[in-house]
């Protein structure tokens, strides 16, 4: 069953279309996440499914309801906000047991409820404390609480820990996943950083420019981008891009400073709708440096190295291209070295440059 | 070109001990990264350096100049710090070409020059469409590259740059990292460049100072303090997920040493036990354990492993992050296996710690052993 559901949804301010054509669905107890720039629709959409934007087209369904007309309050929603929220004079209880109260619930209900959630959150120490003295993580799951105590159909969050610097990001992403995997509520996530999004995500949706570029689990999202702008978005360090074309006589991906041979088969997968143009696309992971100097290959000098402890991003100028290269922290490359770099042809994705379609197909 | 350098200098505001007792160099034609937390003291250091503010002791020289007393504009130092500081009513080429055209370098540059290398720095900055705009007209991210266009445009002795990147997307920091660098490295400036971001001043240092609520914990090469913290801050630091930490007792057995806990007993190889043998039997030892030298396996392997709850699966294209939990201690590691994919929450699986990889440090101190 659907928890959510967008059907041809479209948002307009004015002039400026800023969702277009939106159709996705959550499913029940999925950890949903809409994912792209600052500007692509994402948190729009979210907005409209909180009834704190209204719906300029299409339609909106929570649990199979339609709630385009209704008010947020009818809407069986809750919503967890980057800044936590927090009633700061008053204790975590009553922090979680606020909406109940606001709502005239039985005091006996309340208690009940409020003890579920303290309990399904690891809040028991923390019960009678005062919010500002918690820390973040801890916060962050009173934030939970609050929004989960009214047993909402769809938890609603609007990126809620970008703020944080990168620890307490890793560490709180984990705990984040966590809950909700032990709660079950279907969970729509709004984020900028496709790190966090790929890590918490059971499917991604993939915005850009008010337009759904793709959807699906992060993993495939990554190994199968639908287009460049996917492929360039999902990954750290981000995808390699090499403009060529492809010289069906030689078996060869031909560009600047650089010719690729490529196998047949390899020819054969590609949609035959394709131009000229080509971009090729090869993740730093994938590139790997040969020891010795064959005709097959990509040729450069080494730019720069950037140690990062386990591995290293060595960054190679082959031609006018700037290529990263993800290495172990043996690579032994350094700055000015001639090197040459492999790739298999399973890990090639290849792009129309008009289109910006991946022509490789799948199978 | 010259050095920077820091002798026993502190400065306080009110109580707050902004730095203390200061000793630090800063190498000539070297890119020292200033790496710490909001309010470790990144920002006093470099606005030290600057004359934006006076030591309340101890001595700052540029080169072999004493300059504690020395006012901020005959410094011959370059800044770009995180208020822009823009003028308003100029363009972005003449803020950018100011220094140029105040004949702060000397005698006036000819007008082709400067704007030759305003056009040049513009353009590694991506900027290049923007000089005609005025700074109103300009978003956030393009005037933190203005600024910092400015500074870079100047060719002073020593070049300051506080958090320079920090606001920009992701792949535009990425790129400015690198070409920064370069430039750093072809133009041999003496560059101080603050930031709370590890992966950054890794991939750019030639020498990291980590700090700590004013205090300077340890400098070095990146990989050196990777490799040999000195301490638990620094270890948990750098890295990416965050060193795991964990307590146990230490073990001889004959000429072996082990790392036991209430759940499990591991060996220490010979080489990396060396710390320990200053220990007597039965110490306990706070060790920490990168989540990149654990290796994770399905079933029970040959090698020494011990067994743990799998909490969370994160997938992140290229690796995984796996959280586990073993007794009350959880822990993470970073896989590029399969293994790691075919788990989930509530699965068991084996975790194997590399022998070789272990940190010590001393339990109450922290400091290493």
């Amino acid at each position: 069953m659907s928890a959510v559901e967008f059907r041809g949804v479209w948002k307009r301010y004015g002039e400026v279309d800023a969702v277009k054509d939106l159709n996705l669905d959550c499913i029940d107890g999925e950890f949903l996440a809409l994912l792209g720039p600052s500007g692509c629709g994402k948190t729009s959409s979210l907005r409209m499914l909180a009834g704190l934007e209204s719906i300029s087209e299409g339609d909106i369904l929570i649990g199979e309801r339609r709630i385009n007309d209704m008010p947020p309050k009818d809407r069986d929603i809750a919503m967890v906000f980057e800044d936590y929220a927090l009633y700061p004079h008053l204790s975590v209880f009553d922090n979680i047991a606020f909406p109940l109260k606001v709502r005239k619930v039985a005091r006996e209900t309340i208690r009940q409820r409020v003890e579920h959630a303290i309990d399904l959150l690891g809040l028991d120490s923390l019960r009678g404390e005062n919010v500002q003295q918690l820390s973040g993580g801890a916060q962050q799951r009173v934030s939970i609480g609050r929004a989960i105590v009214r047993d909402p159909q769809v938890l609603l969050m609007d990126e809620p820990i970008s703020h944080l610097d990168a620890s307490h990001k890793v560490e709180l992403r984990g705990e984040l996943k966590r809950l909700q995997r032990n709660l079950g509520v279907s969970t729509v996530y709004v984020t900028h950083d496709q790190v966090e999004a790929m890590a918490l995500a059971d499917r991604l949706v993939v915005m850009n420019h008010g337009v759904l570029q793709q959807k699906g689990r992060p993993q495939l999202l990554y190994d199968r981008p639908a287009n460049l702008f996917v492929a360039g978005f999902i990954g750290e360090p981000p995808m390699n891009f090499l403009p060529c074309t492809l010289i069906e006589a030689e078996s060869c991906l031909r560009g600047d400073h650089f010719r690729l041979p490529v196998g047949q088969e390899f020819i054969q997968r590609l949609a035959p709708e394709r131009g000229e143009e080509l971009i090729l696309g090869v993740r730093p992971s994938h590139l790997k440096f040969q020891s010795s100097n064959t005709a097959i290959g990509l040729a450069g000098t080494v730019f720069s190295v950037e140690p990062r402890g386990d591995s290293a991003v060595v960054v190679v100028d082959i031609g006018s291209h700037r290529l990263l290269v993800e290495a172990n922290q043996f690579h032994g490359a350094s700055m000015g070295e001639n090197v040459c770099l492999n790739v298999t042809e399973e890990s090639l994705h290849l792009f129309d440059a008009l289109t910006e379609r991946n022509l490789v197909r799948v199978g | 070109m010259a050095k920077v350098s820091f002798e026993k200098v502190s400065k306080r505001f009110g109580h707050t001990h902004a730095l203390r007792d200061l000793d630090l160099e800063c190498d000539s034609g070297r890119l020292t990264v200033v790496l710490g937390h909001s309010g470790a003291g990144k920002t006093t250091l470099l606005r030290l350096i600057a004359g934006l503010e006076i030591a309340d002791s101890g001595q700052i020289k540029i080169g072999d100049k004493l300059v504690n007393e020395l006012p901020c504009r005959e410094r011959n130092i370059s800044m770009a710090f995180e208020s822009y500081a823009l003028y308003p009513g100029k363009t972005v080429l003449e803020n950018m070409a100011f220094s140029f055209q105040s004949g702060a370098l000397g005698a006036a540059t000819p007008p082709d020059d400067a704007r030759r290398q305003v056009g040049r720095i513009a353009e590694l900055l991506q900027i290049e469409l923007l000089l005609d705009r005025l700074p109103r007209q300009l978003s956030g991210g393009q005037r933190q590259r203005v600024a910092l266009g400015r500074a870079l445009v100047r060719d002073a002795a020593v070049h300051l740059l506080d958090e320079p990147i920090a606001h920009l997307d992701a792949k535009l920091r990425h790129r400015l990292r690198g070409e920064l660098k370069h430039l750093q490295i072809e133009s041999g400036r003496t560059t101080v460049w603050c930031t709370p971001d590890q992966i950054e001043a890794m991939a750019i240092a030639d020498k990291i100072v980590v700090f700590n609520r004013g205090v300077k914990i340890q400098e070095g090469a990146p990989m050196d303090l990777y490799e040999r913290p000195r301490n638990r801050f620094v270890a948990g630091s750098l890295g990416d997920p965050a060193i795991n930490f964990f307590d146990a007792d230490v073990e001889q057995r004959g000429d072996a040493w082990y790392l036991a806990t209430p759940q499990w007993s591991l060996p220490v190889t010979d080489t990396n036990a060396a710390p320990l043998h200053y220990l007597n039997d039965h110490r306990r030892v706070s060790v920490g354990i990168r989540p990149s030298d654990i290796v994770i396996h399905r079933d029970r392997p040959e090698i020494p492993a011990f067994e743990a709850d799998v909490l969370v699966l994160e997938e992140l294209g290229s690796y995984s992050v796996v959280t586990a939990q073993v007794g009350d201690q959880s822990f993470k590691v970073k896989s590029g296996s399969d293994v790691a994919l075919e788990l989930d929450a509530g699965a068991r699986a084996w975790f194997a710690p590399d022998a070789s990889r272990y940190h010590f440090f001393h339990p109450e101190s922290g400091e290493a052993l």
